[in-house]
């Protein structure tokens, strides 16, 4: 790997926050340094593109402006709002998972190592500590994620190279998740602006808000986690949507609810809910829920849409 | 001071410092007492604050928070947790066994019809769900929880990598018992990453298709998974509908080999596998091991609905642990005289034998004894 790869492909590893805290970084020299010009420019566009859904290719020339850019983008997307946030945040772990195919086995184990401080063993195969593979997978949808289905011994779990690093990108996400929202300096405001109009132009069909009244707590903990901008495994939209047309809700208003989902892409997602439509897919059953992970606990009812119209 | 109050103010001046909780200043305590007052986001500055709390306020129930919290007086969202033990609650209620049960008395709220055992979902002469239960229990009960917490042991060190060294037992005071990881990484997991682990335990969504592995046709399963293994295992120890060629199959897969199926056998096997792992699983109540707000039983504190000690125990210990012998810890004296409520069957209690005894009896006990009825509601104390 050329010098300097591993900033562009992982801008969040902890060797790039210890250059940045190494030259004494600050918010005004992100916002006013002449010399970050480009870096700036490269954090707007980065904001676009995660809009857009389409991944930026990296600036070979300058390795260490796309560790500012990615610093002042999270930044900025903080102060646009948890939704714009969140949707930088899944375009980073998409970033990462595309990009680190250039890293060897070594690379990336080290990259997890000091960054998400993930422990190793290769013994026959390569094996990741039990604690940081069950607080990662919990984002991803799918029996294959599932603890209980993958192989487990002596606190490790058997992963191929791909699911690290489809895993370490969960921690990507978490950990942009956790930017401070704070007030920024004129020329990144004035960013922030811009994104935020381009961002709530994208939205622009407002809400029609639904009555939430008695829908049990699993589908309005859905709901809200959609409306802050959160990501849903396929298993959850799976849920919301089926429940929601189940209960009357058109095509149309289970689209715009979806919206806020921070990949959120009209024809993939219209596609998705008129073909749960068609095949008019019953709510999954309290068990499947729980089985799911989805059932925040006991409701006292024995299935989604009991007293409900 | 009623006489109940007596017993447990005796057992905490006596028993006080056999009271022991780990890092005391940064967990949150919960205390109920008599008139059933809750007391919340209580913290001591150290092991002596709190025994001394104990001896001077007995209360009925005493709880402490299983997360560590930079601030444990503050309200729930603001208390900043550290880290939080792993904990397993594993409870004869949740297993519905006729000889556990065969004491339980259940009444139908809506219609007064009662019955004996395990309790209907519904009630069978008007259809009501709102029924509820008196539990009793018996050795049998405390004999089922402890084979799940062998098999959980056994998952915590052989697969999640605990030390033994890490994993505490201790009986609840009722019917069953907590296993708890209170030192080493496991103790930084998320909610979220607590429900894999459990569910891991318990088997629970399982589904064998990512671990299948094939090869010329020929499918065989990764025997690296103990899941896969136990649940192989526990089909052809306790299945007893397979039929020959599955139950060759089934040998065959666990010695490593591969073997043809036809989609429909394969859907058979599949369907097989997922509910053999959850019945060859952990029995375990889930929603407990994933919140890290919950408080337990504070050890060696006693158990308002029986008068037993809540004892923490080595992993040799639980093995021969009797609690109608050994958690027996309120003393003898004063003695109550009691009115039986509900039917109460034959039990032992620190090697003496009581009952049976009927609805309107009328029975001088030993206080433990007294206590024991008094506290899962078959009698009441005559002489306040």
């Amino acid at each position: 790997m050329r010098e300097g790869e591993i900033l562009l492909i992982a801008p969040f590893s902890r060797e790039a926050a210890a250059l940045l805290e190494e030259q004494g970084l600050t918010i005004e020299d992100l916002a006013f340094d002449p010399l970050l010009e480009d870096a700036r420019r490269l954090a707007r566009e980065r904001l676009i593109r995660a809009i857009e859904g389409r991944i930026l290719p990296p600036d070979l020339a300058n390795p260490m402006n796309e560790v500012y850019a990615f610093v002042a983008a999270k930044l900025i997307a903080s102060r646009v709002g948890r939704s714009m946030l969140s949707r930088l945040a899944n375009y980073e772990a998409k970033r990462f998972v595309e990009l680190s195919e250039r890293l060897s086995t070594d690379e990336l184990l080290n990259l997890a190592r000091k960054t998400f401080d993930f422990d190793f063993k290769l013994d026959e195969g390569l094996w990741i500590d039990v604690v940081s593979y069950s607080n990662g997978c919990a984002g991803i949808g799918g029996p294959k994620w599932r603890l209980v289905n993958r192989v487990v011994r002596r606190g490790y779990v058997l992963l191929n190279e791909r699911d690290l690093r489809r895993l370490i990108s969960e921690y990507v996400k978490m950990r942009i998740m956790e930017t401070p929202r704070v007030e920024l300096p004129e020329p990144l405001e004035d960013i922030a602006k811009e994104i935020s109009d381009l961002f709530a132009k994208r939205m622009r069909r407002k809400f029609k808000r639904p009555k939430r009244g008695d829908f049990p707590p699993c589908i309005r903990d859905l709901i809200s986690k959609l409306r802050r901008g959160e990501n849903l495994t396929h298993q959850a939209r799976f849920a919301l949507t089926s429940f929601l047309l189940n209960v009357g809700w058109s095509e149309e208003q289970v689209l715009d609810l979806f919206r806020s989902a921070p990949d959120f892409n009209e024809r993939v997602a219209s596609y998705q809910i008129s073909h749960i439509a068609r095949r008019r897919y019953k709510a999954p059953s309290c068990e499947t829920m729980k089985n799911w992970g989805l059932c925040p606990g006991d409701c006292g009812r024995r299935y989604m849409l009991e007293g409900l119209d | 001071m009623r006489k109940l109050e007596i017993l447990f103010a005796k057992y905490y001046r006596s028993m006080a410092n056999t009271i022991y909780v780990s890092e005391v200043p940064f967990r949150e305590f919960m205390f109920r007492d008599f008139e059933g007052k809750v007391r919340r986001h209580i913290s001591f500055k150290d092991l002596h604050d709190l025994r001394r709390y104990l001896v001077d306020n007995p209360p009925m129930h005493a709880y402490y928070s299983v997360s560590l919290y930079k601030k444990p007086t503050a309200p729930m969202d603001e208390k900043e947790p550290i880290r939080a033990e792993l904990l397993f609650d594993i409870d004869s209620t949740d297993f519905k066994d006729e000889e556990c049960e065969g004491e339980s008395v259940w009444r139908c709220k809506n219609c007064g019809l009662t019955g004996k055992g395990i309790p209907p979902e519904r009630c069978p002469k008007c259809g009501s769900e709102r029924i509820e239960v008196n539990h009793w229990l018996n050795e049998r009960c405390i004999s089922l929880t402890k084979g799940e917490v062998r098999k959980l042991v056994n998952v915590l060190s052989e697969d999640l990598g605990a030390s033994l060294d890490e994993i505490a037992v201790s009986y609840t005071g009722n019917r069953g018992f907590h296993v708890r990881v209170s030192e080493g990484r496991l103790t930084i997991l998320s909610k979220e990453g607590r429900r894999e682990v459990a569910f891991y335990a318990m088997g629970r969504g399982f589904d064998p298709t990512p671990l299948f592995i094939i090869d010329r046709g020929l499918l065989s399963l990764d025997l690296r998974s103990s899941v896969v293994r136990r649940a192989l295992e526990h089909l052809l120890h306790t299945h007893r509908k397979l039929s020959p060629s599955m139950r060759e199959k089934i040998h065959l897969l666990l010695k490593g080999k591969g073997i043809k199926l036809n989609p429909k056998e394969r859907k058979h096997l599949l369907t097989l596998l997922r509910e053999s792992a959850q019945r060859s699983g952990v029995r375990i109540d889930w929603m407990v091991t994933v919140d890290t707000g919950r408080l337990t039983r504070i050890p060696n504190s006693i158990h308002g609905k029986t008068g037993f000690r809540a004892l923490r125990l080595s992993l040799d210990e639980y093995e021969p642990f009797n609690p109608f012998t050994d958690a027996v810890g309120l003393p003898a004296e004063p003695e109550i005289r009691v009115r039986v409520k509900m039917p109460i069957p034959s039990f032992r209690l620190k090697g003496e034998a009581f009952g049976p005894y009927s609805p309107g009896d009328e029975v001088q006990l030993p206080g433990f004894a007294a206590a024991f009825v008094i506290l899962r509601g078959r009698a009441e104390s005559l002489n306040h």
